[in-house]
């Protein structure tokens, strides 16, 4: 039963992440390779306003506004110029791997590849003892939001004027443009919200480790991809559930088999998915997204 | 034939051939039209099955290297089974998934020396060799170019189903492609660990994908020399400025990569100016070409 409650709890920050990239694999038809970097960079925006002395709420907003702010340059710098041009799906990976470089090797030079202390105080520590079950509180909180962001996002593109353009250029980007929808201000938007959703993701981690370098998110993109495909692509509420199924997947086979499954977790989830059915759990034999 | 070489530059040259080695490995499946991520796991195994082999036992380097390129085209042909299935960005991911697990299990495994690697491993192959491998290696690519076999890999990057009608056996031909290739990466992988002496997983994660992309990205997928020539004009480039090493160099190829996707999606050697030069030359010889449009030239395939 602990283990439950810890796995869930690594499962929110999963899920989180895993939102940010199903957003952008759905809407914008990307898969992007750089998703560790912007919640990397979400995380030293948000320790970059703890050094200068804000609240820790103040820090929380900086890390959630860095990360749509990087997502929005590389949607605007990168994946739209190629996508003018006529990439292909291919094109967008070659590229977004090569943003996830060239933003690590700027975040090296900027953190002088030192490992920084993240301070806690500010943000919610503590435990909630339900009976024998101790609930740290951060990761209480991060599921708590993981699920809200979750719930509102699927919300806001189900009932809102925006979710159905959102929706409609999903389903067809030329007709949409010709319906009057702004397709640019739609990919902006999107981009913005998942790079929000995984700048947050990058703050809670780096609250939890207590601890960022530059190279912190890098081995939770493999989770990221693994989360969208567990859930399906494009899939928001298949996000939320594979982040919690892989965050308690993890945390039992590292408590009953060997702790090398913390990561292995991930790729053998991913691989066995991709085998025997790529469409995800929730995902829709046609790969419709979102 | 090649002791006159001061050691340092027989060093340096030595671990650009087989960085070339690996770069010709990735063209290649592109011009197939095989997006594959997997590279990485192959030069590992090659590595590291060199390394265990002669370290743990009393085997000869060459025993090595023909076990690390057996073993990778071995793995290589048994994932094609599997990832082969899979279509378009799903192969990458599954391929990417595979390359991190492999590094995984180098990490963990006592017979890999886990976290520490392996050290010691002894010299292999000399600058002679390496060079020999190479040239062999570019003749066998210009003789497949002009076969019937190298037209139709190249048929089933433009289309795959015009391909099949055509009588192409296409599963067949990118799985083979597919083992080949990781034979060769495994090749690779074996001479470098030789070469270095010293293995450990980390060397072969992420920046070694970008490194190997952003070569053969930018010396695209018309000619087997647009590759050779990128990963030279690297390496040259990056001995003259001196950033070796240093998280530009990254920084370099990342940005490489983006401006090549950008600009010119089918890399340098099949961009306008290469093309109006080489015409200025006189050194191409249209007829045989003219009949494939220029844009199906892109080395990231098509999406139909």
């Amino acid at each position: 039963m602990q283990q439950l409650v810890n796995g869930l709890g690594l499962g929110g920050t999963y899920a989180l992440l895993g939102l940010g990239l199903t957003l952008i694999w759905g809407v914008l038809g990307v898969l992007t390779f750089a998703q560790a970097q912007v919640m990397t960079w979400g995380a030293f925006g948000s320790l970059a306003a703890i050094s200068l002395g804000a609240p820790a709420s103040v820090a929380v907003l900086c890390g959630v506004v860095a990360g749509a702010l990087v997502c929005m340059a590389i949607d605007s710098v990168v994946i739209n110029p190629i996508r003018r041009r006529g990439g292909t799906d291919f094109s967008f990976v070659a590229a977004t791997m090569g943003v996830a470089v060239a933003l690590s090797a700027v975040l090296q030079w900027l953190s002088k590849s030192e490992s920084h202390v993240f301070p806690q105080a500010g943000f919610p520590t503590g435990a909630i003892h339900l009976g024998e079950v101790i609930v740290p509180t951060l990761q209480a909180v991060v599921l708590l939001s993981g699920l809200v962001l979750g719930g509102v996002l699927m919300l806001v593109l189900r009932l809102t004027s925006f979710g159905r353009q959102v929706r409609a250029v999903v389903l067809s980007r030329e007709v949409s443009a010709l319906l009057g929808i702004n397709v640019r201000m739609v990919y902006v938007l999107t981009s913005a919200i998942a790079g929000a959703v995984t700048g947050l993701a990058g703050v809670f981690l780096a609250v939890s480790n207590a601890n960022l370098s530059y190279s912190s998110g890098d081995s939770l993109l493999l989770v990221a991809f693994a989360v969208a495909v567990l859930g399906g692509i494009g899939s928001l509420g298949g996000a939320l559930v594979g982040g919690l199924l892989l965050g308690v997947a993890q945390v039992m086979a590292v408590a009953h088999l060997s702790s090398a499954f913390q990561q292995g977790a991930a790729y053998i989830a991913i691989l066995l998915v991709l085998a025997v059915r790529p469409q995800g759990l929730f995902g829709s034999r046609e790969m419709v997204r979102v | 034939m090649f002791n006159w070489v001061p050691a340092y530059q027989a060093f340096e040259i030595s671990s650009t051939l087989i960085t070339l080695l690996i770069v010709l490995s990735v063209s290649t499946l592109f011009e197939c039209g095989i997006f594959s991520l997997a590279v990485g796991g192959f030069v590992a195994i090659g590595g590291y099955s060199a390394g265990v082999l002669t370290t743990k036992t009393s085997a000869t380097p060459a025993l090595g290297m023909m076990l690390g390129t057996v073993l990778s085209a071995g793995v290589a042909l048994v994932l094609g089974l599997v990832v082969f299935r899979l279509k378009g960005i799903y192969l990458a991911l599954g391929t990417f998934a595979f390359a991190q697990l492999v590094l995984l299990l180098a990490s963990n495994w006592e017979l890999t020396g886990s976290v520490n690697g392996i050290y010691g491993i002894p010299p292999g192959l000399g600058l002679g060799g390496l060079v020999l491998a190479v040239v062999a290696l570019c003749i066998v690519l210009q003789l497949l170019r002009a076969s019937y076999r190298g037209r139709a890999i190249r048929a089933i990057r433009l289309s795959e189903r015009t391909a099949e009608a055509l009588g192409v056996h296409v599963a067949r031909y990118r799985l083979v492609l597919f083992a080949l290739c990781g034979g060769l990466a495994g090749f690779a992988g074996a001479c470098n660990a030789q070469l270095v002496g010293v293995i450990s997983a980390d060397q072969y994660g992420f920046s070694l994908l970008v490194t190997v992309f952003a070569f053969a990205l930018v010396g695209g997928t018309g000619h087997w020399l647009g590759p050779v020539l990128a990963t030279v004009f690297f390496t040259v480039l990056q001995q003259v400025l001196g950033y070796s090493g240093s998280q530009w160099e990254q920084f370099a190829y990342g940005v490489a990569v983006i401006l090549v996707v950008a600009l010119a999606p089918n890399g340098i050697s099949e961009s306008t100016p290469w093309r109006w030069t080489a015409a200025r030359l006189g050194k191409r010889r249209p007829a045989r070409r003219a009949s494939l449009p220029l844009e199906l030239h892109s080395p990231l395939g098509r999406d139909t």
